[in-house]
């Protein structure tokens, strides 16, 4: 039998989190569908909103977990596909799917130009530059009224049609599952194929990757193009479902946010992401509707993270898992 | 032809030549073996032979091509490759996934990102088969950080040679081995293929003369001594800088 499928965990939580995709996407339809019939609109958008940040935690895994490129700067590739979609819409009228594929491409290249100088960089300045240019684009969009409406946003994007409107909250959220589930299949096959291996290579130790002649700097600049290209699909799918993007959408607070997703979750694990996402959903919705001090309780969440499950949840689970095995031996 | 060619080649560190006007030639199938006391110059020599660093004055040439401003990964695309003095693996990742890394390396599939890795059949095979050669599939799924320092020094040279090199270069391999150890890694050196030219740098006396064909000494930047392992063994000048710090003969 092939080892790389039953390789036991490379210490990242790589082996429990191997699942086979018809059983995941069985199990996304069933939520889903549960969801569209039952719940009302408000819990459908959370839900929705719950796939969306999945999307971009995942993005940002490809970065943090499987490369060991530290960013605190993932908002501006979110917030540069929202704002070229929401410009390209609405002030030169163009057709929302081709604003979204231009946007996207903005994405694509600004990752492309930041990465030109970021990565002359390494660990903690690689994130300190990276945040540098995610504040840079920020202040761009709040001091240039005239286009971006600086802090008031860009209201009044539609809704796309795909032969039906996507207007309602259950219908919308259907669409979104459709778009995790193939870009969740499509960061599975990356991150397991051989430039996936390249990118862990990269991460453990990479002057060793570059003595056996690979070029550490093409792989990372993709994988960064790569990561933009998911955090610009999860930024355009926000933009449709609030109908709006404002400067948010490339704030510090949204890049430190996706971070804690990634590392709450089990970095290098990609679907500790999804963990990670509901979670601070869950978080941010539900304890603030019991409490105005629910920032704190946000906060409490993530250092008993830090205390007792540092390498994230997914990998506490498995090691739970494994010595409880253990014990029944 | 020689298959590498170091030509008068300097580099200094501020005021400090860390070597200085070295030429060295490595013929086809050679083991030549770099010794000298620390501070000589010898891993800096590596350094810019392998180009992680660049030289102030000189050139490297490579099977005749002149490769002194070429990055690593294509210096290594030329057929050159290396063990690294500290062991240099991927520790949080199996020896079935390193020697993976090491071995999709120059194939065409490395920069596929639609397939899984497993579905590459013959790197699969060549990853068996390699491991089975080495002795090593029974490790296939350890953790390389939980092997035992023997075991990782043999798989920093199974994973450079996996590139097929036509140069390799061994940056102390035998370092912090037991002595039984040590016999192993020599023994893996002495098997290597002829079509594999050898710049081994090593402290290890003992081993180092069982290995070279030729032995080159230095002391501070500088070549003092080069000849036969007989030669050498007996060379005033090396006498004279292994006095200042150990015993001749054994390890030094």
């Amino acid at each position: 039998m092939d080892p790389i499928r039953m390789a036991r965990a490379s210490g990242r939580g790589e082996g429990l989190l191997r699942p086979m995709p018809v059983a995941g996407g069985a199990i996304l339809v069933m939520v889903v569908l549960a969801v569209v019939a039952f719940l009302p609109a408000y819990q459908t958008e959370l839900v929705t909103q719950m796939l969306i940040y999945a999307i971009f935690a995942m993005s940002l895994d490809l970065l943090v977990g499987y490369t060991g490129l530290p960013s605190l700067g993932h908002s501006a590739y979110f917030g540069l596909a929202a704002y070229a979609t929401a410009l390209l819409a609405l002030k030169l009228a163009l057709p929302f799917w081709l604003a979204a594929a231009l946007g996207l491409a903005c994405a694509v290249i600004g990752a492309f130009l930041f990465n030109l100088l970021a990565l002359r960089t390494a660990r903690a300045y690689y994130l300190m530059i990276t945040l540098a240019l995610s504040q840079v684009l920020w202040s761009l969009v709040v001091s240039w009224t005239d286009v971006t409406g600086g802090d008031n946003g860009l209201p009044g994007i539609a809704r796309p049609v795909l032969g039906i409107r996507l207007d309602g909250a259950g219908v919308w959220l259907v669409f979104v599952a459709l778009v995790f589930a193939v870009s969740t299949l499509v960061m599975w096959t990356l991150v397991r194929s051989p430039f996936g291996y390249a990118l862990r290579g990269i991460r453990e130790n990479e002057e060793r990757m570059k003595a056996l002649g690979y070029n550490v700097w093409r792989y990372k600049l993709l994988v960064s193009m790569v990561a933009a290209f998911f955090a610009g699909v999860a930024g355009i799918l926000f933009l449709s479902l609030n109908s709006f993007v404002g400067p948010q959408a490339l704030s510090i607070a949204l890049s430190a946010q996706v971070l804690l997703m990634v590392l709450v979750g089990a970095a290098g694990t990609l679907f500790g992401s999804i963990f990670g996402a509901v979670a601070f959903v869950l978080l941010q919705n539900v304890v603030s509707s019991w409490t105005e001090r629910w920032l704190f309780v946000v906060g409490a969440v993530y250092v008993l993270f830090a205390l007792f499950a540092p390498a994230g949840a997914l990998v506490w689970v498995r090691e739970r898992l494994r010595s409880s095995r253990g014990r029944s031996r | 032809m020689s298959v590498l060619s170091v030509r008068s080649l300097t580099r200094a560190f501020g005021g400090l030549k860390a070597l200085d006007d070295v030429s060295i030639e490595v013929e086809a199938g050679e083991r030549r073996v770099l010794i000298g006391t620390n501070g000589a110059g010898k891993t800096t020599l590596f350094n810019l032979v392998n180009g992680q660093i660049a030289p102030t004055a000189g050139s490297i040439w490579l099977m005749g091509e002149d490769i002194t401003g070429l990055p690593v990964h294509e210096r290594v695309r030329r057929g050159m490759a290396r063990t690294f003095q500290i062991t240099s693996l991927f520790g949080g990742l199996s020896v079935y996934e390193n020697m993976l890394i090491a071995q999709q390396a120059l194939s065409p599939q490395h920069f596929r990102m639609t397939r899984p890795a497993s579905h590459f059949e013959a790197t699969r095979e060549e990853v068996r088969a390699t491991l089975d050669q080495w002795h090593l599939w029974h490790l296939r799924d350890e953790k390389v950080a939980t092997l035992s320092y023997g075991v990782q020094r043999q798989l920093e040279v199974i994973l450079a040679l996996a590139s097929k090199p036509r140069l390799l270069l061994l940056d102390e391999p035998m370092a912090g081995l037991s002595v039984e150890e040590t016999h192993h890694v020599t023994d893996i050196v002495l098997a290597l293929d002829r079509s594999i030219s050898v710049l081994m740098i090593e402290h290890d006396l003992e081993a180092a003369f069982r290995i070279a064909d030729r032995v080159t000494a230095l002391d501070q930047g500088c070549i003092v001594a080069d000849g036969t392992a007989d030669e050498i063994r007996n060379a005033a000048a090396l006498q004279r800088i292994y006095t200042r710090g150990g015993a001749l003969g054994g390890r030094s």
